[in-house]
């Protein structure tokens, strides 16, 4: 029973910091993609 | 409104924005790391207590940011500016993101304190509607492409689907029946547990608060890229025409 519930308690805070990161990762891409499409525009312009 | 976002220069990321990603990033460690270490096992649920101090955080965080979503709704009507707009919907992109680990945090709790994963009592059930109102939210700005339109339809549902946060909030007290407890305050709780909790709720406002200056940000450079590409093909237009 111990064993369980440390599973549940590292599953939730696992998945908090895995959830987290995904975000900020996901957000840092688009800000990449956003800035080198403004450069590429901003060659053909 | 365009002058906001003039394509004569592009937003820089603003310096604070790295400083207040690694404060908030160690906040977050040392109050995870404290919790954890200090709070003492619970008498009938043992250290699945410690799961409150990231269930509970998040649920706050994710109605403060529905608040946030509910004045700078107002603030587009009284002063129709696309910023607003764009900080409403980064407000509510990471309030989505918090309600979500709310309801999926208090689903492993439930699970290992309930017996279930889930079930249909007043606090779950008015939980997950809201998430799926805001989540309608930031569905209904892919509908169209036309900023104003955007702005207005987005702060309309930003205003109508803050009516249910509160029903979220009280319906623990209205409702007596369910399984969820009532809400934690210094007066249910031993110092010990309320410190910690506190502590982690500081911490994820700061989440909260660095990822919304950061949505904020990509939204502007986003929104510069729209700009660009509009005054390019127009260029194109004029020099065939």
């Amino acid at each position: 029973m111990v064993e369980s519930r440390w599973f549940y308690v590292g599953l939730a805070y696992g998945l908090t910091w895995v959830s987290l990161l995904v975000y900020w990762f996901r957000m840092r891409a688009r800000r990449i993609a956003a800035l080198r499409e403004l450069t590429d525009l901003g060659s053909k312009s | 409104m365009k002058e906001l976002y003039s394509a004569a220069s592009v937003p820089p990321r603003p310096t604070y924005l790295t400083w207040f990603g690694w404060f908030t990033l160690l906040f977050l460690i040392a109050a995870e790391v404290v919790g954890y270490m200090t709070s003492p096992a619970d008498a009938g649920m043992g250290h699945l207590q410690k799961i409150m101090y990231v269930h509970v955080p998040a649920a706050w965080a994710g109605m403060l940011a529905f608040f946030a979503a509910f004045i700078l709704s107002i603030m587009y009507f009284v002063r129709r500016s696309l910023r607003f707009d764009l900080l409403a919907a980064a407000a509510v992109e990471a309030g989505v993101l918090m309600t979500g680990l709310a309801l999926v945090l208090g689903s492993i709790w439930g699970r290992a304190t309930w017996g279930v994963w889930w079930t249909w009592e007043p606090r779950l059930t008015s939980t997950a509607i809201m998430f799926l109102m805001y989540v309608g939210y930031l569905t209904l700005r892919g509908f169209t492409d036309e900023d104003d339109r955007r702005a207005r339809w987005s702060a309309a549902v930003g205003v109508i689907a803050f009516l249910n946060v509160p029903i979220v909030f009280y319906s623990v007290r209205i409702w007596d029946r369910g399984l969820h407890q009532l809400p934690s305050t210094s007066e249910s709780m031993s110092p010990g547990y309320w410190n910690n909790l506190w502590l982690n709720g500081v911490a994820f406002l700061l989440v909260l608060g660095f990822f919304m200056a950061s949505r904020y940000h990509v939204a502007q450079l986003e929104r510069e890229v729209e700009l660009r590409r509009e005054e390019n093909a127009m260029r194109g237009s004029a020099r065939n025409g």
